[in-house]
């Protein structure tokens, strides 16, 4: 008999909308999972369940996801009452006044909130060890990393506490956990999820957010309930045609694909991963793909320094809105090494030099786009190595850019689709002999998430892997 | 000169000065020195000079200039290892062991010298520093992982200069540059920090004179609290003459001798074979080619030194060798390691069968004419990568037993050839005893043509 938990968001839904479960038991379900598994798995950072319940026996927007259990990631994405840590012990006690955007448009398609998932301070690492809550586990296997920046996210939905939860990526952070914890992970195009009203842009347009989820058309049916831009955005993709649940039950026309597993900077890869990717690629070939392999050609330096620079300045200033937000400067105890770290490379950096890294990424793009002109898609690993084991990523190695080099070495495909705002998507489509899973990247062009779901939607029924369950909490 | 020193006849400050001077003069063309201590060196130096003791209270080594090995901790200097990834690192705060028993000897120290990235190479040239360059012919290497030392001490550049041996990296430039070299048993110097490689590494001295060689290591050896291998404070080592002696091409798979290190062997063993008055038994010890068992242990044990994530994330930042050895490192098991620890007790059990209570072994200490100082074997060949065949030395690391490499001629490439003897486990003696009686029948030149040893640059006797 088919658990509720093992149903994807659309398929609790349709529950819903068939009137054979309630709202309410729905959400109850969610929440005795959450408290059955959450203790060891520690990816709640702050439980929402009085909240979730009184909104579940209310009157719920009406829509394809109406009524389903869900959680968002602890990083922005304010809910208004309730704490919001950001993954720092300098906001432990600090509650947000207000609903953010992406919140707001969640509620409104009658998404049910139980709470808020576990993220690294800032967001800072592909892992979510933040000191403030522990070690988030992967469900695969608890001495390894659920990934990050969106890994409690990606714990909660791989054990399935939850079937969807919200996550942002500003070099990774959808796609990292979704590999980690064998999940679909896209970063949309950017702009694609408009921020307004509280920002324009994350880290100078780097920065998307959107959701992990178990299914493809989860995926599609929350990015439709929550994209578009919005007056005032300064980025405006086009919108699709129609909606992108449509895309994912379509099969593709033969597409061109080119697949790489050399990883940039020389970084090594992992035997696992660079198999998953030559299985792939002949799997494509099979499915009627016009598959070869080939890799953009730009200056890969652009993912060392710029990239710091982007982002030791984000923690600059993250850290003087943690100063007024608590009314005081955080207190050297209050903020990790490695953040400590970010924000004082970040205040060396001056005006002229951001605007020149930023310069570079730009240039970085337009040296990308034309291995798009010719290409569909771009597939990779995901990650370098199958999930690494807890206490890695999280520490200092030295300052700012040797942190970056080492998680690098980790994650050294999906900042491009950052830097170039390509949509990319993580695929859960290997698992390696030690059962931890390995995500296949799909880099797409620009605007186009569409072909990434009509692939992926394929993909997800030729190869599927809805029967794959973590041990932990599975039925056995 | 230490006693010059502690007589008054000439100030430590100016014997500090003298190898400051000839550092700066000398260096340039060998690239031997990479970080300089001069003003530390200079107080150091004056406060000893207004030192009230008397004479019989200062060190063995007072006001004597050293060199350390850039892969030892001098407290103030930072220790690069010879790689990029570590030219920004901070400052040690203690000395290692070796340094600190030196310099409580009276020891000044003056400056660290190079080593190739992560001392895992024969041949001194890294990315941070670039290439050492050997006195006796600049194009060839003075060997390594020590060359930086050893050039300095041939060239007179400095009268002491620290080396370790994890490999062979005592005796690989000792026999390159004409000096003899001494890795003691592991376990007679104590060890600290922990090495990179943790059993298979020891500190150990080496010098232009046996008498010099001698004096390094009754102050370099010793137990120190937290190695558990070491030998006690006062284990009497006894020396004496060898009963048996064998003769043995190479330690590794590989084809005849090279021609002109052929003929120089044969010509060490004839001569060790009448000083010894014993016929030297000719040998091919293929139970001791000890195949990828030192590979496998050091990789293995560096990489987790460092972290993998740390290694992984920086192999693009290594020396070509270096990161062929890190590489290596990263594909290992822990049934891999394991499995090559356990291998060691063979080796050592073939050695000390062989060897009983006094016989010696002899072989070149490297089964080739030199390096070219990139680290090549031939001009055609890529920088870095010599064939393994060429070492002799690993053994010696791999089973503990001590080996000394002795001054034995000279290729016709200019460069110095070393004779490598091997004793007992716990008989270094046996090998001082033996390398004194080859330095009274065969002296050698302690500098290359050209150059001036340190003491007679002082005057001093």
């Amino acid at each position: 008999m088919t658990e509720v938990w093992e149903l994807d968001a659309l398929g609790q839904a349709d529950l819903v909308s068939h009137r054979e479960v309630s709202v309410l038991e729905l959400v109850n379900a969610a929440i005795d999972r959450v408290e059955a598994l959450n203790p060891r798995l520690n990816c709640v950072a702050t439980p929402m369940f009085e909240e979730a319940r009184k909104r579940a026996q209310s009157k719920l927007p009406s829509g394809p996801l109406s009524g389903v259990p869900y959680m968002v990631k602890d990083l922005g994405q304010p809910c208004a009452g309730v704490r919001q840590t950001d993954g720092s012990r300098a906001l432990r006690d600090f509650i947000a006044d207000h609903d953010g955007g992406l919140v707001t448009r969640l509620r409104k398609a009658g998404l049910v909130i139980i709470g808020r998932a576990t993220a690294p301070e800032f967001g800072n690492h592909s892992t979510t060890e933040a000191e403030v809550f522990g070690a988030t586990h992967n469900p695969w296997d608890m001495e390894r990393t659920a990934g990050g920046s969106s890994g409690g996210s990606a714990a909660a939905v791989s054990a399935c506490l939850v079937p969807a939860a919200s996550a942002s990526d500003g070099a990774g952070s959808i796609r990292i956990p979704a590999s980690c914890c064998g999940l679909f992970g896209l970063k949309p195009t950017r702009g694609r999820i408009s921020f307004a009203p509280d920002a324009g842009e994350v880290l100078s347009g780097l920065a998307v957010e959107h959701a992990v989820t178990r299914s493809v058309r989860d995926s599609a049916a929350l990015l439709d309930a929550t994209s578009g831009a919005v007056s005032g955005d300064p980025y405006w993709p086009a919108p699709p045609a129609e909606p992108f649940l449509d895309q994912a039950k379509v099969d593709p026309a033969p597409m061109h694909i080119a697949w790489s597993a050399k990883a940039p900077l020389g970084m090594p890869v992992d035997p696992d991963c660079r198999r998953a990717v030559e299985a792939t690629a002949k799997r494509l070939e099979e499915l009627g793909h016009h598959v070869v392999e080939d890799d953009p050609a730009y200056d890969e330096e652009v993912l060392l320094d710029p990239m710091v620079t982007i982002w030791s300045v984000r923690n600059a200033t993250d850290h003087d809105v943690v100063a007024s937000k608590i009314g005081r400067a955080p207190r050297d105890d209050e903020l990790e090494i490695t953040t400590w770290e970010l924000v004082e490379r970040g205040r060396k950096v001056s005006a002229v030099e951001l605007v020149r890294a930023v310069d570079l990424i730009h240039a970085a793009s337009r040296a990308i786009a034309p291995f798009f002109d010719k290409y569909d898609a771009w597939l990779t690993p995901t990650l370098a190595q199958p999930p690494l084991p807890l206490g890695r990523l999280n520490k200092s190695y030295g300052g700012a850019d040797e942190w970056w080099r080492v998680d690098l070495s980790f994650n050294p495909w999906n900042s491009i689709a950052n830097l170039t705002g390509n949509p990319a998507m993580s695929v859960p489509l290997a698992w390696n002999e030690s059962g931890l899973p390995i995500g296949l990247l799909f880099t797409g062009r620009y605007g186009d998430e569409a072909a990434l779901f009509r692939l992926s939607g394929q993909l997800e029924r030729s190869d599927g892997w809805a029967d794959r369950f973590p041990p932990i909490g599975s039925k056995s | 000169m230490r006693d010059a020193v502690a007589s008054r006849h000439v100030s430590a400050e100016e014997v500090v000065r003298v190898a400051l001077e000839r550092i700066e003069r000398l260096n340039p063309a060998l690239n031997a020195v990479v970080a300089i201590r001069a003003e530390e060196a200079i107080a150091e130096a004056k406060a000893l000079d207004r030192r009230k003791q008397p004479v019989a209270e200062l060190g063995p080594l007072a006001g004597v200039p050293l060199l350390v090995k850039d892969l030892e901790d001098v407290a103030g200097m930072r220790t690069s290892q010879g790689s990029v990834l570590f030219a920004n690192a901070r400052a040690a705060s203690v000395d290692g062991l070796v340094p600190s028993r030196l310099r409580a000897a009276g020891a000044i120290v003056v400056g660290k010298t190079n080593l190739p990235e992560f001392a895992a190479e024969g041949f001194t040239s890294n990315l941070l520093f670039g290439t050492t360059r050997n006195p006796w012919a600049l194009d060839w290497s003075p060997g390594g992982s020590s060359g930086g030392s050893a050039a300095a001490i041939a060239s007179g550049m400095a009268p002491i200069a620290t080396a370790t041996d994890g490999g062979g990296s005592i005796r690989i430039p000792a026999a390159f540059c004409g000096l003899v070299g001494l890795k003691p048993t592991n376990g007679v110097i104590g060890r600290r920090p922990i090495p990179d490689w943790i059993d298979l590494s020891t500190d150990g001295p080496f010098a232009t004179t046996v008498a010099d060689l001698r004096l390094l290591l009754s102050l370099e050896r010793g137990p120190v609290a937290g190695d558990p291998t070491a030998l006690p404070k006062h284990y009497a080592e006894v020396g004496g003459k060898p009963s048996r002696a064998f003769a043995a091409p190479r330690f590794r798979q590989g084809g005849p001798l090279p021609d002109d290190v052929a003929a120089l062997f044969e010509a060490g063993v004839a001569a060790a074979g009448e000083l010894l008055a014993l016929e030297v038994e000719r040998i091919e010890p293929k139970a001791l080619w000890t195949g990828d068992n030192w590979l496998v242990l050091t990789s293995a044990e560096h990489v987790h030194r460092f972290g993998r994530q740390f290694v992984q994330a920086n192999l693009d930042r290594m020396h070509p060798s270096a990161r062929s050895f890190m590489e290596f490192g990263l594909g290992l098991s822990i049934d891999d390691y394991l499995a090559a620890r356990r291998r060691r007790f063979e080796y050592v059990r073939e050695l000390d069968e062989l060897l009983g209570e006094d016989a010696i072994i002899l072989s070149p200490t490297v089964a080739a004419a030199g390096f070219l100082a990139d680290g090549r074997l031939n001009p055609e060949d890529e920088p870095g990568a010599l064939p393994g065949e060429v070492y002799n030395t690993e053994v010696a690391n791999i089973t503990g037993h001590p080996a000394i490499s002795l001054p034995a001629g000279i290729c016709p490439n200019s460069v110095p050839f070393g004779l490598q003897v091997m004793a007992p486990r716990f008989r270094d003696e046996l090998l001082l005893d033996f390398a004194e009686a080859w330095e009274k029948a065969h002296e050698w030149p302690r500098t290359p043509p050209g150059y001036e040893p340190f003491e007679i640059a002082l005057g001093l006797k």
